[in-house]
């Protein structure tokens, strides 16, 4: 594998690492508040 | 490959800064209620009318303490009809019906626009409803037995 590749894929990773403490830091409330509005709209 | 990490560190730093951004614009920025303000009038231009339609609701009846009829019924029409004929009105609006007074289609007929609005206020979700179903309308009709009137209107029976 090319070494470019190779640091693209880990830079990417790194990427969706990095949303992934997003989502946990500012998306999990959201998302559960979210869900809790759609079963109140039903 | 740890060696292509310490070499490229701040690449990584930068990503990993890049996916939190991102992170952030989504679930932060991007759920934030947006207000329109341009559309909206003041609520002082609304004039008085927006304040005697809420004192009125606040001078009528509270259903659980007067549960009266609010018109009185015509004596032929007092025996129960179906309101349920009336498009617009299931059972459950029918038993809630029934519980204020309300069960001919005259009594609903006679409604002058004060009614309209004590009955509306007792209706809880179903508030809205008489104007938007035109129930006087209806129940005049049903009340006068004009089922093909009604039916030229609103639909068959």
């Amino acid at each position: 594998m090319p070494i470019w590749l190779e640091l693209l894929i880990l830079v990417l990773l790194t990427y969706v690492v990095g949303i992934g403490i997003g989502w946990i830091i500012w998306g999990r409330e959201a998302t559960r508040r979210a869900a809790r509005g759609r079963m109140q709209d039903e | 490959m740890s060696e292509l990490v310490q070499a490229n560190w701040w690449l990584f730093v930068v990503a990993l800064l890049i996916g939190i951004a991102v992170a952030w614009w989504i679930f932060v920025v991007s759920r934030r209620t947006k207000v329109e303000r341009g559309a909206r009038t003041d609520v002082l231009d609304e004039g008085a009318e927006p304040a005697r339609r809420n004192q009125a609701l606040i001078d009528a009846p509270p259903a659980a303490a007067e549960p009266v009829p609010v018109a009185q019924p015509a004596p032929a029409a007092a025996a129960a009809d179906d309101l349920k004929r009336i498009k617009g009105v299931g059972p459950k609006l029918e038993k809630l019906l029934q519980s204020l007074g309300v069960t001919s289609y005259a009594q609903i007929a006679e409604w002058e626009e004060a009614d309209i609005d004590r009955i509306d206020a007792q209706l809880g979700t179903f508030e809205g409803r008489i104007r938007r179903d035109n129930w006087i309308e209806q129940a005049k009709l049903l009340a006068a037995g004009d089922l093909a009137g009604f039916e030229g209107k609103f639909g068959s029976l």
